[in-house]
């Protein structure tokens, strides 16, 4: 299940599409909107997609994890709009037959989309102030980082 | 053929959009031209000439000297921000 959504994502939706009984590990991740972008205080998040992209991505990613975690089961969603505080931008859900591929799959699946989905982030500051701010491509912390 | 013409749709993003203030524009262009000629042509001599962009033509991710044909449609993307 891939989706772009103009209003609220039901996080259950994509939770219930995945879950299986040949999979004993389920993990959903959430991308919410942060009060702060590196200590400067945000109002609200605006994002745009490319539509006729972006749902070929999010299959062409999933593809990928497949060569690795063939069994995995995979639903992707991400918000378009503007966004208060708190509100979900994206629901990656994947449940898969054993729980460390679960959670290597997750976290494929949200460096592969931070890096490659055709969506567009606008940081909306408390001042008024606004711009649009891309995402980081060394940002990819290994563990033990923050 | 050198005088030949071709009509593209130019869809734009993010930064790029708000500096053309449309989304989705038709342009008239010489034969020949490459996704990141028509990047430069549009956006060149502007305060986004050196934002580093990919180009997806027809919805598919090109390399910048792809050239162009008539009733194409060309997207510029800006980094992207999503997540």
């Amino acid at each position: 299940m891939f989706e772009l959504s103009a209003t609220r994502l039901d996080v259950k939706r994509y939770r219930d599409a995945v879950e299986h009984h040949s999979c004993g590990a389920l993990m959903v991740f959430e991308g919410t909107v942060r009060n702060n972008f590196d200590g400067r205080p945000v109002r609200a998040l605006e994002y745009q997609a490319y539509p006729e992209l972006a749902l070929p991505v999010m299959e062409q990613i999933t593809a990928e994890l497949h060569r690795s975690h063939p069994k995995a089961r995979v639903a992707i969603a991400h918000r378009t709009g503007t966004l208060a505080l708190g509100e979900v931008s994206m629901v990656i859900a994947v449940a898969t037959p054993h729980r460390a591929g679960c959670y290597e799959a997750s976290r494929f699946l949200i460096e592969a989309l931070k890096e490659r989905l055709p969506v567009w982030k606008k940081e909306i500051f408390t001042d008024g102030d606004a711009h649009w701010k891309a995402n980081d491509p060394d940002a990819s912390p290994g563990p033990g980082s923050a | 053929m050198p005088n030949e013409t071709i009509q593209v749709t130019l869809k734009t993003f993010a930064q790029l959009r708000e500096l053309r203030g449309v989304d989705s524009e038709e342009l008239e262009l010489p034969s020949q031209t490459s996704v990141a000629q028509l990047f430069e042509r549009v956006f060149g001599e502007g305060p986004l000439a050196k934002l580093p962009v990919a180009f997806a033509l027809n919805h598919a991710l090109v390399p910048p000297t792809t050239l162009l044909s008539d009733g194409d449609t060309l997207a510029l993307l800006p980094p992207v921000g999503g997540g």
